[in-house]
């Protein structure tokens, strides 16, 4: 018989694997070039909407220059993302009188002597359906569950999981592979010195799934398991697909460690995407081969924020991104960051998971009125297939920050799991306690009234002890966290301008288990202009305390009845703040915020609630 | 300013590239006609796999088990075939559980691919081939009405056109059902009743074109074996009077449904075509405009939902009823009627 040649090198397991060197594994490198003076121009490519920063040197200090947004046109019909980012330009173009473009339709960069052009490009992405990704582990509850942890930090749609536990065949998850035809394999497993022939077992099948694929449909992979294994897995599977190594995402049993395989999972995501949307690798060459993720362009902000803020209580800082397909959730710990993007859970086709996964009260409760549930329902699908529509009647534009209320509150509870288990928290069950919050998405920026926007944070978060909640108004934040390893300086400078994140008000959010109408907390607010006031406020109210915007005053907060802010019940504090839109907003409502069942009666509470931000004291 | 189009268009050119997921076989050649239901290419799609733990059975290291083959990759394999053995006082063989295909060997084991999941292209609509893509699809054209629509079932029918929507607000109800109909593509206003989705499976209707549906619906009309298109969306909305004028008035037309999956990202949308002989438009519409003062649109959002008008002013950021500010056009309804309108809220008719 004719000789069968196998399809790929056998693994010998009498191997002296212990011995080997770990692989030559890139390390997330941020380039820190010395900050000099400089224009930015920051580009992110969403699913619905393009958008265009411009950012410059004014009289000594980095200042926001102008915002320009244009419909994506990244998929159907153009399939060219150039021609979106063509029209935001234009807009910048127009709002600032710069001209950025040359007559090439290429970027002036650097910025020439007439003052065109800019010296550096940021840009991000998040538009296109997540990545379909298959992961696979050895045991769930170990490397199974981190790189489940690690496809969850980007845009990615899980389609399988394949580990040693589950009871499937071999067979049964080469069929899934073939069926679903994923984009990315992502594979972890052993610890450093740890488990390697089971490894390589999953490697195999993986390898056999593979080679059944079509050579054009093969999808890249990235290893993330035992380092000592690495060479030897990027040298079998290399013949069939593009292989990347990232450093071992467990490297002990008890820690997970996803921040340098998150950064080459990025340059995986930004390879497969540039290959596929027309316009996307002009954009990359923009900005120094550096096109990001949005959500890990937001999850750099807070980052930045978690090391730059003095912060006693072990706060994190929280960023939030509600757009068309998915939520980012970023929390960063004293610079750990912890990212969440919930790909298939937003405000335009990512309504679907909110179909899938919440009841229709969850959405209703927060309605004033009575709505019906054919008109939620109608309301959803039309939503998903028209991402960009905007109500136009009070009756939809009730019904859509619902929605968004209930998005973010799934959103960030599905996030929990990936906070530190030791952040601190007012109580047990209470979401980690977080100054700032950034907040960046449509639906809070294009509200009615900055009083529209910070209900829905309130309401959808529920955050307890005192923070300060930034409104990403132009929707700058992905792209300033981009571009903060190439400026950071400039970019140190623009995250604490107030034109880029709008300060809503210093939130204090007490727990006590008063009866309604009880005071429990007594606020004293010294202005700088020596005035002072005195405020009590109510268990069960939202009270507001003026403090002229960029003014300072100090703020002197006791807590009665064993209330907590956050230092423990009963114990005072004094806090020096800054003067926002609602310079000090008091969320005395409790928590969780529990809304009657009883229609009329629920209707004026949230009514209540939306009139105390019309009523400034 | 972008906008997007729908086309409700009463003859114009439409062409479709129909491709393969994977390479294939074409089974049109450039010139041929073809029906919208038609295959036009087919290839295997992998089917269900089975494992055979090689150096298991033969008592051999994983990696010594290639030597003991007794079948190569491709070979087809009867059940029981011998896959593997190794001689010796007491021989040990591997054999083929099933009947199937060798398709790979490594690692110790080998994979028996024991069934075949073929996979057929369908032209999709009614035309001539134009141009053929070797061993993947081809291109097809044909001249016609093209009516766009935002939701599908994803299915695929032709017949006559059956016209039972007496007015744009026509709602669908059981005297509408005539098994003389059989076969036809029905056109109707909105839909409430999962029962008549059924019965009009039972008649076995070709097809139906729906103005809009309850939402309700969707998991029932995704079950129906013919294809299902909406053109309005969801909920009780009219059938806009462009769209209503050019079905109503083609009845007992042959009229292709293809009820595609709406994807946004990839421009997949449900489709009617009702074609004309010979070549009578050279052109295939565009799929994005500039907004222009003149142009008809259709609102996407209450309170002027599924109504066309046109742009008689762009008015630029404005203030809506809810207090939200917004890039906004002014549309002229009718003669008379201006309403202020999100610009997100409207697409080109055209």
């Amino acid at each position: 018989m004719t000789e069968t040649k196998a399809f790929y090198d056998e693994f010998d397991e009498k191997d002296d694997l212990e011995g080997e060197q770990g692989a030559d594994i890139t390390q997330e490198t941020e380039i820190q070039p010395e900050f000099r003076s400089g224009s930015l121009l920051t580009l992110d490519v969403g699913s619905v909407h393009t958008r265009a920063g411009l950012f410059d040197i004014v009289e000594g200090r980095a200042r926001f220059l102008a915002a320009g947004r244009s419909w994506t046109t990244a998929g159907a019909p153009l399939f060219d993302a150039s021609e979106g980012i063509r029209y935001a330009l234009d807009r910048v173009e127009e709002i600032s009188g710069r001209v950025l473009i040359a007559q090439d339709g290429q970027p002036l960069i650097p910025s020439t002597e007439q003052g065109y052009g800019v010296d550096y490009v940021a840009s991000t992405l998040s538009t296109g359906p997540p990545l379909k990704t298959v992961v696979v582990g050895l045991l769930d509850q170990v490397s199974l569950a981190s790189i489940t942890n690690l496809a969850k930090t980007t845009y990615t749609e899980i389609v399988a999981s394949i580990g040693l536990n589950n009871a499937q065949g071999a067979e049964k998850y080469i069929d899934t592979i073939q069926r679903t035809q994923p984009d990315m394999i992502l594979i972890a497993g052993g610890t450093e010195k740890g488990a390697s022939l089971s490894v390589l077992r999953l490697v195999n099948l993986i390898g056999m799934a593979l080679y059944l694929l079509p050579e054009e449909s093969r999808p890249e992979v990235l290893f993330a398991g035992n380092t000592s294994l690495a060479k030897q897995v990027q040298a079998f599977l290399t013949p069939m697909t593009r292989v990347h190594l990232a450093p071992n995402i467990r490297p002990a049993l008890a820690v997970e460690h996803l921040g340098p395989a998150q950064s080459i999972l990025n340059d995986t995501l930004r390879g497969i995407h540039v290959k596929r949307v027309s316009g996307l690798a002009d954009l990359n060459s923009w900005s120094r081969n550096n096109l990001m993720p949005s959500a890990h362009g937001l999850g750099r902000v807070t980052r930045f924020f978690s090391k730059v803020i003095p912060n006693t209580e072990k706060s994190g800082v929280l960023g939030v991104d509600v757009g068309a397909s998915s939520t980012v959730v970023a929390g960063s710990f004293d610079g750990d960051l912890r990212l969440r993007v919930h790909a298939n859970l937003g405000m335009g086709e990512g309504l679907a998971g909110v179909l899938a996964g919440s009841q229709l009260e969850d959405v209703t409760k927060w309605i004033p009125g009575n709505v019906s549930p054919s008109y939620v329902l109608d309301y959803i699908q039309n939503k998903i297939l028209n991402p960009g529509i905007v109500p136009v009647t009070t009756e939809d534009l009730y019904l859509e920050q619902a929605l968004a209320r209930e998005v973010l509150s799934r959103a960030v509870g599905k996030s929990l799991d990936a906070f530190p288990k030791d952040a601190h928290r007012v109580e047990q069950n209470t979401l980690p306690t977080f100054d700032p919050i950034v907040v960046s998405g449509g639906i809070f920026t294009n509200s009615p009234s900055p009083a529209h926007s910070m209900l829905m944070i309130l309401d959808a978060l529920q955050p307890t002890g005192i923070q300060r909640i930034l409104l990403d108004i132009n929707h700058l934040a992905p792209g300033l966290g981009a571009a903060s390893s190439v400026v950071p300086g400039l970019i140190s400078q623009l995250l604490l301008d107030p034109t880029v994140l709008v300060n809503l008000g210093f939130v204090i959010s007490p727990i006590s288990r008063m009866k309604p109408g009880s005071t429990i907390l007594r606020i004293r607010v010294k202005y700088q202009s020596g005035h002072e006031t005195t405020v009590n406020v109510h268990q069960g109210n939202i009270q507001l305390i003026s403090i002229p915007a960029g003014q300072r005053a100090q703020v002197y907060i006791d807590p009665l009845h064993r209330a907590n802010i956050g230092l423990g019940p009963g114990k005072s504090t004094s806090i020096q703040v800054v003067g926002g839109v609602f310079g000090l907003v008091v969320d005395a409502r409790g928590r969780p915020l529990d809304l009657p069942k009883d229609p009329q009666t629920r209707t004026n509470l949230l009514l209540k609630w939306q009139n105390a931000f019309s009523r400034k004291k | 300013m972008l906008i997007p189009v729908t086309h409700i268009l009463p003859v114009t050119m439409i062409e479709r590239r129909r491709v393969l997921p994977i390479a294939g076989t074409v089974l049109v050649r450039a010139g041929q006609q073809v029906e919208a239901d038609e295959v036009i290419a087919t290839t295997d799609l992998k089917g269900e796999h089975i494992s055979l733990d090689l150096a298991r059975g033969l008592g051999v290291p994983k990696n010594k088990t290639t030597g003991y083959l007794k079948r190569s990759i491709g070979d087809e394999v009867d059940e029981g075939a011998v896959i593997a053995s190794r001689p010796g006082m007491v021989s040990r063989s591997v054999r083929a559980p099933r009947a199937g295909i060798l398709v790979a060997v490594g690692g110790g084991q080998a994979l028996l691919q024991v069934s075949r999941k073929p996979f057929e292209l369908k032209a999709g609509i009614p035309g001539t081939v134009f141009k053929v893509e070797a061993d993947y699809g081809a291109i097809i054209r044909v001249s016609g009405a093209w009516i766009q629509g935002v939701w599908g079932n994803g299915k695929i029918g032709t017949g006559g056109l059956y016209v039972a929507a007496d007015s744009p607000e026509h709602v669908i109800r059981t005297a509408d059902l005539d098994p003389s109909h059989r076969g036809q593509v029905m056109f109707a206003g909105h839909c409430n009743s999962p029962k008549i989705l059924d019965a009009l499976g039972q008649i076995r209707m070709s097809g139906l074109i729906l103005g809009s549906m309850d939402t309700r619906l969707r998991p029932a009309a995704s079950r129906m074996p013919y294809p299902i298109m909406v053109l309005e969306g969801f909920g009780k909305i009219p059938i806009n009077p462009v769209a209503y004028k050019l079905l109503s008035t083609s009845a007992q037309r042959d009229t292709t449904l293809n009820a595609a999956r709406y994807d946004r990202v990839l421009g997949t949308r449900p489709e009617v075509i009702i074609p004309v002989s010979g070549d009578v438009a050279s052109k295939v519409p565009v799929e994005l405009e500039t907004l222009e003062l003149g142009k008809r649109v259709r609102v996407l959002q209450s309170p002027y939902r599924g109504m066309v008008g046109t742009v008689s002013q762009i008015s630029g950021s404005q203030v809506m009823p809810n207090g939200l500010r917004t890039e906004s056009v002014e549309i002229t309804f009718g003669e008379e009627e201006k309403v202020l309108v999100p610009v997100a809220n409207i697409e080109i008719l055209g």
